[in-house]
């Protein structure tokens, strides 16, 4: 760097120094102060947003999706087909869950392949799950599983959600379904799965309950974005604890009332309760 | 002249928001007086400073090391002010007025001093002519890194240093 060269550095320098004397530092750094803050602020919407989806994935994945009658046996229309306890018996493992699992499903989901929705796809109507709002098929012409995760739910006559809910608080939002004269409880026992404090119960569910079972987000709409107790539907669930800073982790299955064959699934689905292991 | 090694004396806090609040308190003043070198007025290059420790901070996960936060600051900064240079431009094509930089009642005091002489005939000198000597003489970039910075290739850095040197000694010179 020749003198001139010097000269310019020198120059610039001091006259950065100059601006840069003038300025307020500390009103600056008040300043960053709010700017920090409202990015974190944006930050922790985006983290909730994150874990919504990652709700609403849950909530809309489907492990193992609708096999109707239909379906089954497209030429008679019966109603939901027989187990079958010849097909093979599908691995399933839920990276997407926390905490990830895997279990080995009933063996009538190998059916379901049609049906099935991948952990990145979001729910649609026309996939027949009766979760979001009207489902095109009827409620009585499905068999579902799912697995899912609940961060936000409507407890029976409640208008707005719990967030986040304990281990608990969930399972008394079941019971109280009961007391509602949402439905009737049977085969209520604690159990444990996958090493893990569980409650399982059965359900006949009387009334509509939108939201009862998980929603994507805390403002989503019970009756059109929020997976609900549908009335005239047999359900199963297991509730396990998954630790007092963690959501349950949910299982449930969903069919016809009348079905026939309502307690063959039933065990079905102990028997795979009896295989999930948490990761 | 920047003294490049001090910027290796950071040593990152344990969280981001501590690691931009330290950084902030060691370097906004220089920043400021690299954006002011680029810009027409203080409170445009204390935006820009700001913009970039906001941004900072909202990357900060994306950093490949604590070290590299001067640097991404320093380049934020340049991309900042060349941002607001260009949308200058704009608004002085729609007739909006022009925000001039001021200088104090003290630089007027010392507006003799060859310095301020040479730091007037910079802001006097085109664009990307200002742009390569303040990388040059203030960050004390090479030519190779200016021109990635500014992403033209490094022939043109070295014409552009070389018309903007011509200029300011034939400035000084009629200024002497």
């Amino acid at each position: 760097m020749n003198e001139f060269e010097l000269s310019l550095a020198n120059a610039l320098r001091d006259e950065a120094k100059e601006i840069s004397m003038r300025t307020d530092q500390q009103q600056a750094a008040n300043e960053l102060r709010v700017r920090l803050d409202r990015a974190d602020r944006t930050r922790r919407r985006r983290h909730f947003a994150y874990a919504a989806g990652a709700a609403a994935a849950a909530v809309l994945v489907l492990v193992a999706v609708v096999v109707t009658s239909r379906q089954a046996s497209p030429t008679d229309g019966a109603g939901p087909a027989a187990p079958d306890e010849s097909g093979a018996a599908p691995s399933f493992t839920a990276t997407f869950l926390q905490p990830p699992l895997h279990a080995t499903l009933p063996s009538w989901t190998e059916h379901a392949d049609a049906q099935r929705n991948g952990a990145s796809e979001l729910f649609e109507e026309s996939s027949c799950a009766g979760l979001y709002g009207a489902s095109p098929c009827s409620d009585d012409a499905d068999l579902k599983l799912r697995i899912l995760t609940p961060f936000y739910f409507y407890p029976p006559g409640s208008l707005t959600t719990i967030e986040h809910p304990s281990y608990a608080e969930y399972v008394a939002a079941w019971d109280a379904l009961e007391s509602s004269g949402t439905a009737t409880i049977s085969d209520r026992s604690s159990a444990t799965v996958g090493g893990r404090p569980a409650t399982v119960m059965s359900l006949k569910v009387q009334e509509d309950a939108p939201g009862a079972i998980a929603c994507p987000t805390a403002t989503s709409s019970a009756v059109s974005q929020c997976a609900p107790l549908i009335a005239g539907r047999a359900v199963r669930v297991a509730i396990v604890d998954q630790g007092a800073d963690a959501a349950p982790t949910v299982f449930y299955i969903s069919l016809n009332g009348d079905a026939a064959d309502r307690a063959s699934r039933f065990a079905e689905f102990d028997t795979m309760l009896s295989t999930v292991g948490f990761d | 002249m920047v003294d490049r090694e001090s910027w290796g004396a950071f040593v990152s806090p344990a969280t981001p928001r501590a690691a931009v609040s330290e950084l902030f308190h060691l370097h906004y003043r220089r920043l400021v007086g690299l954006a002011g070198l680029m810009v027409d007025s203080r409170e445009t290059a204390e935006e820009v400073v700001q913009d970039s420790f906001e941004s900072l901070y909202r990357n900060w996960s994306r950093l490949r090391d604590p070290q590299a936060a001067v640097e991404y600051l320093n380049r934020s900064v340049v991309n900042g002010s060349r941002s607001h240079l260009r949308h200058r431009k704009t608004v002085r094509a729609t007739g909006l007025p022009d925000v001039e930089f001021v200088p104090s009642a003290e630089s007027r005091g010392v507006d003799l001093s060859r310095h301020r002489d040479l730091a007037a005939a910079v802001r006097q000198l085109p664009r990307r002519q200002r742009e390569v000597m303040v990388l040059r003489y203030f960050l004390d970039l090479s030519e190779m890194e200016i021109a990635a910075w500014l992403g033209v290739s490094p022939g043109s850095v070295k014409r552009h240093a070389s018309r903007a040197i011509d200029t300011l000694r034939k400035r000084m010179e009629a200024w002497a």
